[in-house]
């Protein structure tokens, strides 16, 4: 065989090896491409945008404050919507006088699940960007990765928690729940609906034993049987899953889900396709499944028999100055929203708001010392979108939102079921921040 | 490009034939660099891009496992980022578990990989071509899933080494000397220079030939005497042992590991970038490592998402097997050539215009 054909069977091979690879590759990518739809509002809504910082349509021309951030964007996993919401409402300020004359630069650093690359973000913020401030991360790891790092530089991160340390460390405040506090919340009610038995289902990622001991603890409480799962993601045999879960919850129990919102709809539509729905008392599901995007696809079948725990108030219908203000903003600055009105705008209005706030208590230079000794004393502040006032403090731990509501599937949108409900103590990490906030006075 | 050509790229790039010029220039520029490299770029660059260059000389190291593997051999694996994450599990145990000094756990993650990475080699025996590459997807897959399942070690007891439980995970522990990131970037090019040191042992002594000989004609090379069962598993485990070594530098570097940084898909995609920096030449692997690990970071820095790179490694994998099978590392420096030919001609052109011109 001449060395030529041998040259060129190889390249052959490697080529169609290439052409498959290349193949498959953009079918992971398309795959994890999720659709949105941006949302626009109308000019009355943006009206209310004058009244988002302290000199109305005076634009501040001061020396920028730096703030920064670090959120998780790859496809299929992307929250950046979340920063993209507070960096409008910081357009918002910056267009309004500032905070006492000075802009707010945000600064946003996007990572793809890599801890390397968290950490090397973190220093890029600090070192590079000149950051004073951490506001709106919304990243799987980031919490574990940079933790230390922002103890060491006496950082007060605000954010979106995901990972355990984002509630169980000294430098993290999160303006959500989580996964486990919120699953805490949706066993609570099916507890509260006398379920016998409770089955807790939840996604096999990293983390899956502490988010499980919340619900584990309160049905033990309560002495209650649980029965705890794990589906690896994304879920591909979704009617044995559900049928797995309702033969064992049984006809008095419920089944809790803790997955993102396509995996919890494969689940749901499985269990409506083979008939058991009605199988067992009622259906949970912790916060991702508190979207109409869910609701809808499930249909009118599914009517008051989802119940989901919601952290953050429904906007759908929402009045008052705050709402208001928040689609104002996201009419007028949001374009980079790809969401629009949501849980993750929500989440990334409040963040930007209370961290508003608190610079504006700041006298005098605008340093990492000054801003986070501002975040860190954030004590009590309201929020339309939250059950209860906001702390920080300087706490071992924070998890300042553990009241929250209950909503439920009516007709294509999500419903409230229950108002305001404390999470209960019974989880020994709400126990233990409660007793340590109120050592502090909180 | 021709074969005969094609044999000239495949050639080690350090030749030992005669002691010309070259033969010392070469050697010098590589030290020069290589002290560049240590000494002044920490010292240039912000944390960022020092620990973005950390990555670059770990994935330099499963590039250079990889190209031994597809450009020495003609093996072609798609499972590679699965081997790497076999060593970064093996590593991460052994931090955790033990005080070992961290280059004997670098040396133990090598050696258990290695001697994984050798039983994933055995339908290579048999294989080769499209089915090998389908054999070692398949069976990155189901180490992704088993790893997903089993999670990587947190700390915690037994033999995964993992608490579900925990609150606080804990980082990895690194090198006494080697614990600041621009440190450990230094570590790194070490570790990785002597995996290409063992690389090109390997290339210019008897292995190397053998797998040149296998890779024209297995036919032929079992004719001539070579025992192509033995040289194929040792091109295995070689790739593997230097992979699981990186496995081992990216659990000092990352300092936490998840099942999520390894997906089936980093393989092809490792593959691709393999490809495109050239599969004949070591240098190959380290512009490989570039485009996997700078780009990226690049593109952050700029606002750009990443995910266009998986565009841009199709259309540069399509592009280097069409028009230039030895890599950017081989065309490159031919296309500058070119272009330098190219604008001295416009000058000698330009010149004589002037000349003639009263």
């Amino acid at each position: 065989m001449s060395t030529f054909r041998v040259a060129s069977r190889a390249r052959l091979s490697l080529a169609l090896t290439g052409a498959i690879g290349v193949t498959v590759l953009a079918g992971f990518a398309l795959s994890g491409t999720s659709s949105s739809a941006a949302t626009t509002r109308g000019a009355r809504a943006a009206d209310a945008t004058s009244y988002c910082g302290t000199k109305p349509g005076v634009a501040a021309t001061g020396t920028p404050i730096n703030l920064g951030t670090i959120d998780t964007k790859q496809a299929g996993t992307d929250f950046s919507d979340i920063s993209s919401m507070a960096a409008a409402y910081f357009a918002c300020v910056n267009a309004n006088g500032g905070i006492n004359g000075h802009p707010i630069k945000y600064d946003v650093q996007y990572d793809q699940t890599q801890p390397a690359q968290i950490a090397a973000a973190a220093k890029a913020l600090i070192q590079t960007d000149k950051v004073v401030g951490i506001v709106g991360v919304t990243d799987i790891l980031e919490c574990t990765i940079d933790q230390a790092y922002w103890k060491s530089l006496g950082i007060f991160e605000i954010d979106s928690g995901i990972a355990p340390e984002c509630w169980s460390t000294p430098n993290s405040a999160a303006v959500n729940m989580g996964p486990r506090y919120s699953s805490d919340g949706a066993v609570q009610y099916a507890l509260e609906q006398h379920a016998t038995k409770i089955v807790f289902d939840q996604s096999n990622v990293p983390g899956t034993g502490y988010i499980a001991a919340g619900p584990a603890a309160i049905a033990g409480a309560a002495h209650v049987p649980i029965t705890q799962l794990t589906e690896n993601v994304p879920v591909t045999d979704a009617s044995s899953v559900a049928l797995k879960e309702v033969d064992d919850a049984g006809p008095n129990g419920a089944v809790i889900l803790n997955f993102t919102p396509p995996d919890a709809l494969v689940i749901l539509q499985a269990a409506q396709k083979l008939g058991i729905v009605n199988r067992v008392k009622l259906w949970g599901c912790s916060t991702p499944c508190n979207t109409d995007f869910l609701a809808k696809s499930l249909g009118p079948a599914w009517n008051h028999k989802l119940f989901v725990n919601a952290e953050l108030t429904d906007p759908d219908g929402a009045t008052g100055a705050e709402f208001a203000l928040y689609r104002g903003i996201l009419t007028k600055y949001g374009s980079a929203v790809s969401g629009g009105i949501g849980s993750f705008s929500q989440m990334g209005f409040v963040e930007a708001k209370f961290a508003v706030k608190a610079l504006e208590t700041i006298k005098g230079a605008y340093t990492i010392k000054s801003v986070n000794a501002a975040f860190e004393g954030i004590k009590n502040y309201k929020s339309a979108m939250l059950c209860s006032p906001w702390t920080y403090g300087n706490l071992a731990l924070h998890i300042p939102n553990n009241v929250d509501y209950t909503t439920t599937t009516d007709n294509g949108i999500m419903v409230v079921a229950q108002g305001c409900h404390k999470i209960s103590s019974a989880d020994p990490q709400i126990a233990k921040y409660r007793t340590v906030a109120a050592a502090h006075g909180l | 490009m021709d074969a005969a050509s094609l044999e000239g790229t495949a050639r080690p790039s350090l030749s030992p034939r005669g002691l010309d010029a070259r033969t010392f220039v070469r050697p010098a520029v590589i030290v020069a660099l290589l002290a560049f490299v240590l000494f002044a770029l920490p010292a240039l660059l912000s944390l960022y891009y020092v620990d973005a260059l950390t990555q670059v000389a770990i994935y330099a190291i499963v590039a250079l496992g990889l190209g031994l593997l597809a450009g020495r051999v003609g093996l072609v694996s798609l499972g590679q980022a699965a081997v790497l994450a076999l060593g970064a599990w093996v590593a991460a145990r052994l931090l955790f578990a033990t005080a070992l000094p961290f280059p004997i756990v670098l040396l133990l993650a090598g050696l258990v990989t290695m001697a994984l990475g050798t039983v994933v080699g055995l339908p290579a025996l048999r294989l080769s071509g499209l089915y090998l590459a389908l054999i070692t997807l398949m069976l990155a897959g189901a180490i992704t899933v088993v790893l997903a399942t089993t999670n990587f070690p947190n700390g915690g007891h037994g033999f995964l080494g993992y608490n579900s439980n925990a609150l606080h995970t804990p980082a990895m522990r690194r090198p006494t000397i080697a614990s600041s990131d621009p440190a450990f970037f230094r570590y790194s090019v070490i570790v990785g220079a002597l995996m290409f040191l063992l690389a090109l042992v390997h290339v210019r002594t008897r292995p190397g030939r053998a797998w040149a000989a296998i890779r024209q004609s297995e036919a032929a090379a079992r004719a001539a005497g070579i025992n192509t069962t033995l040289y194929k598993l040792w091109a295995f485990a070689l790739a593997s042992f230097v992979t699981g070594v990186a496995g081992g530098l990216l659990a000092g570097s990352s300092r936490y590991l998840y099942s999520i940084d390894f997906p089936t898909q980093a393989s092809i995609t490792l593959l691709a970038v393999v490809l495109m920096g050239g599969i004949f030449s070591l240098w190959g692997a380290i512009v490989a490592a570039l485009l996997l690990q700078l780009l990226p970071a690049l593109l952050n820095s700029w606002g750009v998402s990443p995910d266009w790179l998986t565009i841009l490694f199709g259309i540069g994998v399509l592009q280097v097997l069409t028009t230039a099978p030895a890599g950017l590392v081989d065309q490159v420096p031919k296309d500058l050539a070119r272009v330098g030919r190219l604008l001295s001609g416009v000058a000698r052109r330009r010149a004589r215009t002037g000349e003639s011109t009263p």
